[in-house]
């Protein structure tokens, strides 16, 4: 199964998605964290403004990986984690990183990020350590993308290799599934 | 032949509605006023209107036809006592439903996003068409439209003129438009 899903990934990388520069992309990023560190002088905060920041374009975003991958509903959420994974960062950051950690009541995972274009050329201020979370748009995304589907998770980076851990990891919690909205009675 | 199209979003909401082919006098309680009958030769009756879009809920909701209410009603109870027979777990609802004088295509994203589409009973099925409507059309026109609004937690009635020529162009090339 869990090659299926990369094969997938890569095929949509290489033939259905429109790519733009990465440096571009990285600066413009860079520029938007730089921003919100002005303006709300607080790191708590500005990780509060990236998640949200994340979670708006989260809820765009999964209409366009529904389309471009075809991919119907998961049966589970092991499934979802995989499927975000191999396809989704795939298909937006042509990244995959590792769905591991498992809960043992499948609820809670981690995704290793083995690499995130977002971080290059990055160096984090030393007063930053471990208050900024500088891709924490990425744990809106997942947010906002799985709402939409009917999914409600929680998502949160526990390490990143700009804050000198070893790895980047985000911290991924299922908590319900949502129930689909009914139509108002009629009178 | 194709006679409409409903779309509905995630809070049961009609947000899109047209029609084509399709004879007014059969169109139930619609109030259709005589100055728009010139242009209704060129461009298909479409909901919401500019005068409905800006309107608040309540109001729009009214100047909604009923029927979409009707529609809603079918394709919701139809679908759920479907995938309530079905064996396995997994169901796509159902594909379109058939009577002696129209048939209905359905489908619907995993975003809870519904397409339906009413034509004439001879058509194959049209479920390529509504998917083409969605990734095509509807992802390029609204999804990807940074201008229209998007709250997950509001309805939003698409009147973006590019969506409508667009879907209306694709449906008026397509083979089954007319025959």
């Amino acid at each position: 199964m869990a090659k299926q899903y990369k094969t997938l990934g890569e095929d949509i990388w290489k033939n259905r998605v429109e790519t733009i520069n990465a440096e571009l992309f990285i600066f413009t990023y860079g520029s938007i964290v730089a921003q919100l560190v002005k303006d709300f002088e607080d790191y708590e905060q500005v990780n509060k403004q990236l998640e949200k920041m994340g979670y708006n374009i989260g809820v765009r975003l999964i209409e366009d990986f529904l389309s471009r991958s075809g991919w119907g509903r998961c049966t589970d959420f092991k499934e979802t984690m995989e499927v975000i994974s191999k396809i989704g960062f795939k298909m937006f950051l042509n990244i995959a990183p590792t769905v591991t950690n498992w809960s043992t009541d499948s609820k809670v995972c981690s995704l290793i990020l083995d690499e995130n274009p977002l971080n290059d050329f990055v160096e984090l201020p030393l007063d930053t350590q471990h208050k900024l979370w500088y891709s924490n748009i990425l744990c809106g995304v997942l947010r906002g993308a799985l709402e939409m589907v009917q999914m409600q998770i929680e998502a949160n980076f526990i390490s990143c290799v700009l804050q000198g851990d070893d790895i980047s990891e985000i911290r991924v919690q299922f908590i319900r599934h949502l129930q689909e909205e009914l139509p108002n009675a009629d009178d | 032949m194709i006679y409409n199209l409903y779309i509905f979003d995630r809070h049961c909401q009609c947000i899109f509605y047209t029609e084509w082919n399709r004879n007014r006098t059969t169109a139930g309680s619609r109030a259709q006023t005589d100055s728009s009958s010139l242009h209704e030769a060129t461009a298909p009756y479409v909901w919401p209107t500019a005068a409905v879009a800006g309107m608040p809920t309540d109001a729009r909701d009214l100047a909604m036809p009923d029927e979409t209410k009707l529609v809603y009603g079918v394709v919701f109870s139809l679908r759920n006592m479907v995938s309530k027979l079905s064996h396995t777990k997994e169901s796509d609802g159902f594909l379109s439903y058939r009577t002696n004088t129209y048939k209905l295509h359905y489908f619907e994203t995993a975003s809870g996003l519904k397409f339906v589409m009413l034509s004439d009973p001879t058509v194959p099925s049209l479920r390529d068409v509504l998917k083409q409507i969605y990734y095509h059309i509807y992802i390029e026109y609204v999804v990807k439209n940074a201008l229209l609004p998007h709250d997950p937690k509001l309805s939003y009635p698409i009147s973006n003129d590019y969506f409508r020529a667009v879907l209306n162009n694709y449906i008026k090339g397509l083979p089954c438009y007319q025959s």
